[in-house]
């Protein structure tokens, strides 16, 4: 596998479900990509950098709290620089940088790694996305593949 | 004037609370409260709601330890149909619960209580923390994180996810296993092996720092419940309820977990949401006792496998104990080894597992008993990572849910949690010399029990709410009371 996707984020709190939902589009409608392995999970954690650490790509696609427009696309490469933060430290729980930094210092490879993050709106009780974000969706699964094949 | 520290909030645990200590006007601890902050309702909100749907609703309670109450849920389920389940069921059940113990210890072990083990209580706060441990000592991270994925793979190869897997249902499982998901896990378990028995050397040549620690934490006489089978060996699915005492005697075994309710009661307090569990007979708050790894190792006979038996020995009866303080063939008593009852565990766990992949009807595709409700009444009891796990159910004829109730494994232990930080606050906190290692010390007592507050706060309209208005002298000036 040279190429993990992870979608993350909670399916039952509305947009938080943003990196889930198009992880699993992407799925659907690009399936059996070689050297692609994809999870979902609700949360980074430690144990994403054992994982992380055996690819030369990460994408990461997530919801992101901001004041852009909801459904707004974001695409960042993540620099050395941010690689080197140590994010949360105080429980069990994890930033990507976190993650990374665990990647190198663990395991001795840091993947290339991309953050896809859209924007949400809505956090609410609900398996569904907000409007915005469900047309912006179908957008970020091309960019996901461009990634990916890139 | 007496003085109030309070330590808000309380880190590395699962879930949120406060400790407040209250001193008196020489800076001397007289009491110490364990506050959960956090309130849920699940007892009042699942009424009215089918009663199949239970297991998977109450898994929502927990992130870390969802399989537990689906199991516990599955079996008052089961209870209600009245129906024996399939073997092969059982067993499958039994690899999911064991799994989920073994990245549960994982997760308490090496990413929470890790850092004060390796970096001492005295450590700096911005060091002790995961990062902290991943930079002393590197392997071990690594076991712990190896440890955790091989726990939440088991558990998604079995019922295809990781967190909230819906595969143990009422009646059985709702799929078999399949051969090539059968040696996968197979293959895994030599690995999980290697990696507990090196963490439990690793930790057992360290634990002679924790001299102070381990006479301090919680270390005092208690009564210790939990499952035993018809043979006193270690069970975490089913089987009866012993409780013995602080000397070892036996004084409950063989009790029905059907009748959970002749055993324990729960008592409320105003200033906290949890509830205080104790033995009915001795009464309240006499009646403390502990679950979770450190009572299941006390109150058995043996674990059952070979390895966790070597290390159950030298727990329990080892000359290594005598320097701590523990006695020969005595329960062990400071809270403190937890830690050392979670790692003997997760080597049961292992063991365990492998020897059930081994059993010739593990791939039966009979996995599950259909039928409908022949009680009103279901009660399910399993032990979850953090101690015994109570899930009881009434329902209608219509199978909806008028009642129900849960004790949870943190709710068993609250009555222990509350004396231990006492006794820790006692011996290390000092009014007038207050230094981070003491607060940190307080917090540790609570982790070594590993407490998982979103489980234990579920309980709506029993629950005072009080607030008080204390002057600079101590005296209360205004009260409030909610019934």
């Amino acid at each position: 596998m040279r190429t993990l996707l992870i979608g993350i984020g909670n399916t039952l709190r509305e947009d938080d479900a943003a990196g889930p939902e198009t992880v699993r589009r992407f799925a659907e409608l690009y399936p059996g990509l070689p050297d692609l392995g994809i999870v979902i999970e609700q949360q980074v954690m430690p144990e994403h950098a054992a994982m992380m650490a055996e690819v030369a790509r990460v994408i990461l696609v997530d919801c992101r709290v901001g004041t852009d427009a909801p459904g707004s696309l974001r695409v960042e490469k993540l620099d050395e620089n941010e690689k080197e933060s140590t994010g949360t430290t105080m429980d069990h729980t994890m930033t990507v940088n976190g993650v990374l930094q665990l990647c190198k210092t663990l395991y001795g490879h840091v993947p290339e790694t991309w953050q896809v993050t859209i924007t949400g709106s809505q956090f609410g009780l609900s398996e569904q996305v907000s409007e915005e974000v469900e047309k912006a969706i179908p957008a970020v699964v091309e960019t996901i593949l461009e990634i990916v094949k890139k | 004037m007496g003085k109030r520290i309070v330590i808000d909030p309380v880190t590395r645990i699962e879930g949120h609370s406060k400790i407040t200590l209250h001193l008196d006007d020489s800076g001397v601890v007289q009491d110490a409260r364990f506050h959960v902050t956090q309130f849920r309702g699940f007892e009042k909100f699942c009424q009215g709601r089918p009663f199949y749907e239970m297991p998977s609703l109450l898994a929502r309670t927990c992130g870390i330890c969802p399989v537990s109450h689906l199991i516990a849920g599955a079996k008052a389920c089961d209870d209600l149909f009245a129906v024996q389940i399939p073997r092969t069921a059982i067993m499958l059940r039994r690899i999911m619960n064991l799994a989920q113990i073994m990245q549960s210890h994982a997760l308490n072990f090496f990413y929470l209580s890790a850092p004060d083990l390796l970096l001492g209580m005295e450590a700096e706060r911005e060091d002790r923390n995961i990062f902290g441990v991943y930079a002393a000592e590197p392997e071990l991270a690594k076991n712990g994180i190896r440890l955790r994925q091989i726990g939440q793979q088991i558990i998604e190869l079995l019922g295809k996810k990781r967190i909230h897997p819906a595969w143990v249902v009422p009646g059985g499982v709702n799929h078999p296993l399949s051969p090539e998901h059968r040696d996968m896990i197979r293959d895994m378990m030599p690995e999980a092996i290697d990696l507990a028995r090196s963490t439990l050397d690793w930790y057992k040549e360290r634990m002679h720092n924790f001299q102070e620690e381990i006479s301090t934490f919680a270390n005092f006489p208690s009564f210790f419940m939990g499952l035993v089978d018809r043979l006193g060996n270690l069970e975490h699915y089913d089987g009866t309820l012993r409780v013995v005492d602080a000397a070892g005697n036996r004084v409950v075994d063989g009790h029905d977990t059907l009748k959970y309710f002749d055993l324990m009661d729960e008592a409320v307090e105003p200033w906290t949401y949890m509830k205080f569990a104790y033995l009915k007979s001795i009464g309240y708050p006499k009646g403390m006792y502990r679950v979770g790894p450190l009572a299941r190792l006390n109150i058995i006979d043996q674990c059952g496998t070979e390895l966790a038996d070597q290390e159950l020995r030298e727990f329990r009866g080892g000359d290594k104990l005598n320097e701590f303080g523990g006695g020969t063939e005595k329960p062990v008593l400071s809270s403190f080894h937890y830690h050392w009852a979670r790692l003997i565990e997760i080597l049961f766990a292992a063991e365990r597992i492998k020897a059930l992949l081994d059993d010739p009807d593990i791939l039966s595709d009979h996995v599950r008993a259909h039928a409908e409700p022949n009680s009103f009444d279901g009660v399910g009891v399993t032990e979850a990572p953090r101690g015994t796990l109570v899930h009881h159910y009434r329902i209608d004829k219509q199978g909806l849910v008028t009642w129900a109730n849960f004790i949870i494994a943190t709710g068993h232990n609250n009555l222990a949690m509350n004396r231990g930080i006492l006794q820790v606050a006692k011996d290390f906190v000092s009014g007038d010399a207050m230094k981070p290692g003491m607060l940190n010390r307080v917090e540790a007592v609570i982790r070594a029990f590993d407490p998982c507050l979103s489980c234990s706060t579920h309980a709506v309209g029993q629950m005072q709410l009080q607030v008080q208005l204390i002057g600079p002298d101590g005296a209360v000036l205004a009260e409030q009371t909610r019934e």
